[in-house]
């Protein structure tokens, strides 16, 4: 075994194919993460913040939305909600305190409305949403917000 | 138990040096962002500790592989040299990196348990776990991803110096080819991994196997080990 390895032929193969696997996965990472693109942080600090933001989520086919979230909330309410285009609700969740919430969500082939309803203060958020760009699309729907003191 | 106690030392005189000019580095990147802190009205003391921290991390894991790097091209030959049973060796250099890389996550753990207690300085949310909270199951998990992490790196570099001294540098090369590749192509579930924790009992599970797996290869190279200078 060792000969084997050590002939000049087997060396330079096992140069070229590793090289040819590499050229590969670089252009995996161009064309599948860089080109669509992953930035899935989203940190909000705010004094006093209301806003309703809206958007649909339209998915090409079955996958998961990553949501995390992590909530300290002085007064006031935070609504989180999913539901498809027949109504049916996928996700929902509200939280009047601080929270952590780590959940995977499975949508199957189909349009989403995506609800994010803040109505707080002293409000510190960290929101990570993340859904692959490659079979979702995500189109807004306008949004309204008052805030004060914030980074929004 | 006394030739064991001699080999540890004689590692320990190839790395002093090393850890040394490591530790200096550390200690000025401190001191500066330490200063930085003070003159800088906008900075806060929190920015110190997040430099630290950051550096800490930073300087170990180079540590850690100076460590490795400096046993497969120093230690390895010289013990060789000297005719010390190889399997002894093998046993001596796995458990010395072990050994290291147990101090660094004791002092990783001790360091996070104080960040936790001071109340200025919020940790952030790695892994899918909050990290602020000071929950001992998440400590003691994180002691053990950083455990593995390390160990992991040290494993590596160590096999990457044994294959490279006995098939080629081709070898050597073609091995870090296929080890960034595989970052490439798993680089959309490293990232969840890093933002959700997703998947976190596969990787960690990986995580052993792989370390597993290549313990026994260094352990295995380093007894059919060849002297070629």
């Amino acid at each position: 075994m060792a000969r084997f390895l050590q002939m000049k032929k087997v060396k330079y193969l096992f140069l070229i194919l590793t090289t040819a696997y590499m050229a590969l996965s670089i252009n995996y990472f161009i064309y599948t993460v860089m080109t669509v693109g992953m930035d899935p942080f989203n940190n909000i600090t705010a004094a006093m913040f209301q806003a309703e933001h809206r958007f649909v989520l339209k998915a090409e086919e079955e996958t998961n939305l990553h949501l995390l979230l992590k909530t300290e909330i002085g007064q006031g309410f935070l609504e989180i909600n999913l539901m498809g285009e027949d109504g049916k609700e996928v996700f929902d969740y509200r939280t009047t305190s601080g929270d952590f919430i780590n959940e995977v969500i499975p949508v199957d082939k189909g349009s989403y409305i995506f609800t994010i309803n803040r109505d707080v203060i002293d409000y510190k958020e960290t929101l990570r949403l993340y859904f692959d760009k490659r079979y979702i699309i995500r189109q807004g729907m306008g949004e309204e917000q008052i805030s004060s003191n914030s980074n929004i | 138990m006394e030739r064991n106690k001699n080999l540890a030392r004689v590692l320990f005189q190839f790395e002093k040096t090393s850890l040394i000019i490591i530790a200096l580095i550390f200690l000025g990147n401190v001191l500066v962002n330490l200063l930085v802190s003070i003159l800088v009205e906008s900075l806060t003391f929190s920015f110190f500790i997040t430099q630290f921290v950051n550096n800490l991390l930073l300087f170990t894991f180079i540590y850690i592989m100076s460590t490795g790097i400096n046993q497969m091209i120093n230690v390895i030959p010289f013990l060789v040299s000297l005719n010390v049973p190889r399997s002894r060796l093998a046993k001596s250099i796995t458990v010395n990196g072990l050994k290291r890389v147990s101090f660094v996550t004791v002092f990783f753990f001790l360091i996070k348990i104080i960040l936790n207690k001071a109340a200025y300085y919020s940790m952030p949310i790695i892994l899918g776990m909050d990290l602020s909270t000071g929950s001992l199951i998440e400590d003691l998990l994180l002691a053990l991803i950083v455990f593995l992490v390390l160990s992991l790196a040290y494993s590596f570099i160590i096999f990457l110096g044994l294959v490279g001294g006995k098939y080629g540098w081709e070898y050597l090369l073609g091995i870090i080819f296929i080890a960034l590749g595989t970052v490439f192509f798993l680089i959309r579930s490293l990232i969840l991994l890093f933002a959700f924790g997703w998947r976190s009992s596969v990787w960690l599970l990986l995580l052993i196997v792989l370390f597993a797996g290549l313990s026994i290869l260094n352990y295995r190279l380093i007894r059919n080990y060849e002297y070629k200078y």
